[in-house]
């Protein structure tokens, strides 16, 4: 192998590297993607082989520059010369380090350069080498939301007014998902404790599966415009188990795709609240009046879950079609903190709010003889019969709300709850 | 029985698929990177990549293709336009995988293969008792060969 001019070290002075991905692979790695929990990313790229060793390039990589050239925006020869410094690593067949040499990247030979023109064109995807990079640094499940297409996005760029309204309407329909995943999970939970005499499973708690659909934004990335968010759920995972929030983004999947067929739609309409098709039907409306494709990746490294959606403007446009001519009834008991904020006893009508719900029906049996207690500057606990219903020809879905229940909240009980 | 079955083997006591998908026997020509006989890399001919010295590679491989099949290409025009690719990332890319294309002919006896993706890459497993050292003559030697 060609003798190099670089600082002969004792050993490869970053510590705690873990692959990523690799990007160039042909009969083995040829370009490889590595971190640490330290922060440091490096690129493995191989330039030589002789009898006893192959030989890498290791060189220090940003990731804007990174996705910039998986993306086809800049060139393998522009990103190993943006790295002024780099180390020379010789492995042997048992991956023993033979020779570290810390060099310049001006002084590598030109046979040890990329082409000028070296284009990424392999398979591997942007979004797929950022997934992993992610879920591996935070060992969790990762989701991406990918917006493209139509003039209000660019790369790396896009218009407010479209992202802040995209992203409402899709906040608002993974909230209301999110309540129906955890229902559709105590259902199913329920329905497999009922022959058991013992061992029964615990009951799910709302409290465990309320961070199961709730996240935080890691990052915003080019190509075209991604928002990267990573769980708030805390659920270790393992290899091959899929956590809460794994099972969620499989129920928000399934929603997604089912929703482009009307019998599958209908089947999940019995399980989602009518306020979530609104948002989705909203949501839906933006993607197609923009002439936009939205799209979702998840991946979870540690349990092994992937998931992915695209809707594109014609798709938006069958399932808000499906939307329109469904028709469907469903029935939940609510159970809210809250003021009523009008009455009219004779009636036996009621409105009452919450801090993120509101309702107005008809008080009924123990409500309907505890109404004469109502004051407004109390707080109560109401229980409330929801049925949702919505009929074909485009007509929104409808609420008929009945109280059932009133309990009084004492302040102190409030002070406790809050 | 495959020719590297014990290595199949343990890939699949690790849980890993292998082979990788459902392969089919097939008779005809397939193309795939070889050094010159003259050269003393040619050792490292027809072997799967795991078994060639030193491997390239910064872990320990787990991949069913590097330990038990040889790649190949559909044609010596798509193989040709990969490495042509490939060495504008890696110009020693040849002294790794070969500085010439052979075109081996292959019986129904020989191994099975998977289908091939866009670029016309597959990967052929070879059968027990398979040599494919005689099989092949070379279509084409790149001049950036110079092991």
């Amino acid at each position: 192998m060609q003798s190099l001019k670089g600082l002969k070290i004792e050993s490869f002075p970053v510590k705690g590297l873990y692959k990523i991905d690799d990007l160039i692979y042909f009969d083995g790695p040829l370009l490889s993607f590595y971190a640490n929990d330290g922060g440091d990313n490096y690129l493995y790229y191989w330039v030589d082989v002789d009898d006893f060793c192959n030989r890498w390039v290791v060189f220090p990589v940003e990731l804007a520059e990174l996705n910039d050239y998986l993306n086809g925006k800049i060139t393998l020869y522009s990103l190993v010369n943006s790295s002024l410094t780099g180390y020379i690593v010789d492995l042997d067949d048992d991956l023993e380090t033979q020779n570290v040499l810390l060099i310049q990247i001006s002084d590598l030979p030109a046979d040890y350069l990329p082409e000028i023109n070296s284009i990424y064109s392999c398979e591997r995807t942007s979004e797929e080498i950022f997934l992993n990079y992610y879920s591996k640094k935070y060992k969790k499940g990762i989701l991406q939301t990918h917006f493209s297409g139509g003039n209000k996005i660019g790369y790396g760029t896009m218009n407010l007014h479209l992202f802040s309204k995209l992203m409402n309407n899709f906040t608002d329909l993974n909230d209301g998902l999110g309540n129906s995943f955890y229902k559709t999970e105590k259902k199913r939970q329920e329905f497999r404790n009922k022959d058991k005499k013992e061992d029964k499973e615990k009951a799910i708690r709302k409290s465990d599966y309320l961070n199961t659909f709730k996240f935080d934004i890691v990052t915003t990335q080019a190509a075209s415009f991604s928002v990267l968010l990573k769980t708030v759920d805390q659920e270790i995972g393992f290899d091959g188990t899929p956590t809460r929030a794994d099972k969620y983004i499989e129920f928000l999947s399934g929603f997604l795709s089912g929703s482009e067929t009307l019998d599958t739609l209908k089947e999940y309409a019995h399980q989602i609240d009518a306020s979530t098709i609104n948002h989705y039907e909203s949501f839906l409306k933006l993607v197609d009046e923009s002439h936009s494709k939205f799209q979702i990746g998840y991946l979870n490294t540690v349990s092994k879950s992937a998931f992915s959606n695209q809707i594109d403007a014609n798709q938006a446009q069958r399932i808000i079609y499906n939307l329109q001519i469904l028709d469907f009834e469903s029935e939940e008991t609510l159970n809210i903190i809250g003021k009523f904020v009008a009455l009219n006893i004779k009636a036996g009508k009621y409105t009452f709010e919450s801090s993120d719900d509101k309702s107005s029906g008809t008080l009924r049996g123990e409500a309907l003889k505890k109404c004469l207690e109502i004051a407004f500057n109390k707080t109560y606990q109401v229980e409330i019969q929801r049925k949702t219903s919505k009929k074909a020809a485009g007509k929104k879905p409808k609420n008929i709300d009945v109280l059932k229940s009133i309990i009084e909240i004492q302040e102190t009980q409030q002070e406790i709850e809050l | 029985m495959y020719k590297y079955q014990t290595e199949i083997e343990a890939l699949n006591e690790c849980n890993i698929k292998c082979p990788p998908e459902e392969l089919y026997s097939f008779e005809g020509s397939l193309y795939r990177f070889i050094h010159p006989v003259d050269c003393k890399e040619s050792i490292k001919n027809n072997k799967p990549v795991s078994k060639i010295n030193p491997r390239r590679r910064l872990e320990d491989e787990k991949k069913c293709i590097a330990h038990a099949s040889l790649s190949c290409f559909e044609s010596d025009k798509e193989a040709e336009m990969f490495i042509l690719k490939r060495s504008l990332d890696n110009k020693k890319i040849y002294k790794s995988v070969g500085c010439c294309i052979g075109e081996f002919h292959i019986s129904e006896k020989d191994g099975a293969r998977t289908d091939s993706s866009k670029d016309g890459h597959f990967s052929f497993f070879e059968y027990a008792g398979t040599d494919l050292s005689n099989k092949y003559k070379i279509t084409r030697e790149f001049t950036k060969c110079n092991p």
